[in-house]
């Protein structure tokens, strides 16, 4: 298992109970998708597998654990893209040159060729930008990978590719996490799906049993529609 | 009632005490300034336990102030702050700056001021998930405390120009006298509380001299 | 009418040619196109926020100009200051500040949040608050630029009723965007690629052609979607139901009709 919560509460300093006793095991080398309205608690969820955030109550089993947040301009800290990936390895203890291998290693699992290294990542699209922030996480080594809204404001395009690099990290044994209001990405991409409410969890599924979960007008109707004719 | 004052009249006496606390030795006068400012909270409806947050830094002040045997001085810095406290939660940012550019009869630094006081929440927030990024790759706290600089820096840019842009689509700058939403107005209470906090600084000036 | 003639555009090495462009009050009009299609760069240029390097853009009446980050768009700490910001800016004089204000927090459904603090805000709403500034102006055109990318489904649906409430009574919108789920609702849609326009017509036109929205790098809308899918299936689904309305009528009437 790559993943084991039990009863997990989490209360913030203001008072907000933000999980209710969440129940969840993952298992190595899947792909999850968990989805839920804003408020939910998905993102403090994602804090707490990843060891930000202590639980109120309850236990946490996870090892190896990494996150990417939302906006990639809040995790690039170096001015080359080559130095900001070297940043997890060297914290964690790596020598320069290791530090190096390890980037150049989490640069080409994203697709970022050479001649981006000496580049300022801060000049980057968008698109590219995440990709840098990705590698910056890869490169720590983690074994599970959280993702928090990854494809926020992305195009088709570079949101095809990025799903397509997790893929590909997944067939490498890689336990993917992807946070998403997305539903659709669920029914894309996961074995499992877990749909969280106030705190709580309140389907966890095999991806492709809660279509009408296409919680906008957009499809929801005709989705019931579909089901019931 | 505290909330009601005009805000140059808050800020023009908030000036003057401030001044006042620093020729302060005499215990008394010290004490005759807690008590007023505690007045004014009480006048300000302003629960205690929103002062009680700065007994933090008193407490704080006062062991430095033993430690390095400077009572009066720690006592004189927990006044300042009890009064900014005071001053920050009777009076909105948006009257703040207001009494300022009165002050300063520039528009652009008036502007400055608000916008500055509208983004401390924002970049206070960003500086904080930055921070979480960074811990999340392993940064020991003081490494991240110093990295969060460089993007923080990056983003404060980009909101600076995303801004300016909606300022520009505002007709910010198309007329020389704009005019306002809410005017604030002078009122009897205000003449009032001139008159008190005079009586209150003669009294300190009183336990000084003599 | 805002006319759009032969804009150019250069910025660094990217460059906008020859746009030619009219939205009527009353219409809502989708541009789309891929990150680096040059939407964004039309968006600031219809809005007023940028001079155009040649051509020129003819209106009417005032234009207003939302921008997609709901963070950096506010300069007052509460709703009704910000949305005041613009009036305060033309001269008006209190009474029709407070006016216009009030009129524009009604349209935009906010008028319980006037005294609130925007940072408290969800940014679905800070979004409403920040198209509240223009219409405070008495903008006629909007332009909207990719202002749903940070918000989730339910914070979308909300600008979309807003957007369709607010050209019910008369104003022109016009939003850039990515997500093509929302140009089903448009009166017409715009394609860019490569700083050109590349289609523009009924939304029912251009949306269900395949070819071109994967050159452009569009996704097709859910509904497109859907409706291809049944109509591999043998239903013969009208291609000119788009809206999820349309959508679920054309497959009663597909239903009932193979049920007989």
């Amino acid at each position: 298992m790559a993943l084991v919560i039990k009863n997990l509460h989490y209360t913030y300093k203001t008072g907000k109970k933000a999980l209710n006793g969440i129940n969840l095991t993952i298992e190595e080398g899947s792909f999850t998708v968990i989805s839920g309205p804003n408020g939910s608690g998905k993102t403090t969820l994602a804090k707490l597998l990843v060891g930000l955030l202590k639980p109120t109550e309850g236990s946490i089993d996870a090892k190896n654990v990494g996150i990417l947040f939302q906006v990639p301009e809040n995790q690039l800290f170096e001015t080359t893209v080559i130095e900001d990936v070297m940043f997890g390895p060297i914290n964690f203890g790596r020598t320069k040159e290791q530090a190096r291998e390890d980037a150049i290693k989490a640069l080409k699992s994203v697709g970022i060729t050479e001649a981006f290294y000496n580049r300022d990542p801060f000049r980057l699209s968008d698109g590219q930008k995440r990709l840098v922030a990705l590698a910056g996480v890869l490169a720590t080594g983690c074994t599970t990978l959280v993702l928090d809204e990854v494809a926020a404001g992305l195009d088709w395009n570079a949101e095809q590719r990025v799903f397509g690099i997790l893929k590909n990290l997944q067939s490498q044994g890689m336990t993917i996490i992807v946070i998403s209001h997305n539903p659709e990405h669920a029914v894309q991409y996961a074995d499992k799906y877990i749909y969280l409410k106030d705190g709580l969890i309140e389907e966890n599924a095999v991806a492709h049993t809660r279509i009408e979960d296409f919680a906008s007008r957009f499809t929801g109707q005709i989705a019931s529609l579909i089901q019931t004719s | 009632m505290l909330r009601r004052l005009h805000p140059l009249t808050k800020l023009l006496l908030f000036i003057l005490l401030a001044v006042l606390v620093f020729f302060e030795k005499n215990p008394s006068s010290l004490i005759l300034t807690l008590a007023f400012l505690v007045f004014c909270a009480a006048k300000g409806e302003i629960p205690p336990s929103k002062l009680i947050r700065n007994y933090r830094w008193m407490i704080f002040a006062l062991v430095i102030g033993i430690i390095a045997s400077t009572m009066v001085p720690a006592a004189r810095l927990c006044l300042l702050l009890i009064m900014s406290s005071v001053l920050n939660i009777s009076t909105t940012p948006t009257e703040i700056a207001y009494a300022v550019g009165m002050i300063v009869p520039s528009r652009d630094f008036t502007m400055m001021v608000s916008i500055s006081l509208s983004f401390i929440p924002v970049l206070a927030e960003e500086a904080s998930r930055i921070s979480d990024a960074q811990k999340a790759r392993g940064a020991k706290r003081t490494r991240a405390a110093v990295a969060t600089v460089v993007p923080l820096f990056a983003s404060a840019f980009r909101r600076a120009s995303d801004l300016a842009d909606a300022m520009t689509v505002r007709a910010y700058g198309t007329t020389a006298r704009p005019s306002r939403l809410n005017t604030p107005r002078f009122t009897k209470t205000d003449l009032g509380a001139v008159l008190f906090t005079l009586c209150y600084a003669a009294a300190v000036i009183f336990v000084e001299v003599f | 009418m805002l006319k759009a003639t032969d804009l150019c555009f250069r910025y660094g090495s990217f460059e906008l040619k020859n746009i030619n462009l009219n939205v009527e009050k009353g219409t809502f009009t989708c541009i789309c196109g891929s990150n680096g299609s040059g939407k964004s760069t039309l968006a600031r240029l219809l809005g007023g926020a940028l001079e155009p390097k040649s051509g020129s853009i003819e209106c009417d009446a005032l234009r207003g100009l939302v921008l997609s980050n709901p963070d950096n768009m506010f300069v007052n700490p509460t709703v009704e200051e910000d949305v005041a910001f613009g009036p305060e800016n033309l001269g008006r004089t209190s009474e029709q500040i407070r006016v216009d204000v009030d009129r524009a927090l009604q349209l935009t459904g906010m008028r319980d949040y006037a005294k609130q603090t925007i940072s408290t805000l969800s940014y679905g709403l800070k979004q409403r608050v920040a198209i509240a500034g223009a219409l405070a102006m008495d903008a006629q055109y909007l332009i909207l630029d990719e202002v749903t990318s940070m918000l989730d489904t339910r914070g979308s649906d909300m600008i979309l009723d807003l957007i369709l409430d607010l050209v019910k009574q008369g104003k022109a919108v016009v939003l850039v965007t990515h997500n093509t789920d929302h140009a089903v609702f448009a009166d017409s849609v715009v394609i860019m690629d490569g700083g050109k326009i590349v289609a523009h017509g009924k939304p029912q036109k251009i949306l269900n052609q395949r070819e071109l929205m994967d050159r452009c790098s569009l996704r097709q809308p859910y509904t497109i979607r859907i409706a291809d899918n049944l109509r591999l299936k043998g239903y013969p689904i009208s291609s000119e139901a788009i809206t999820p309305d349309q959508l679920e009528k054309e497959i009663r009437r597909c239903s009932d009709a193979y049920i007989r």
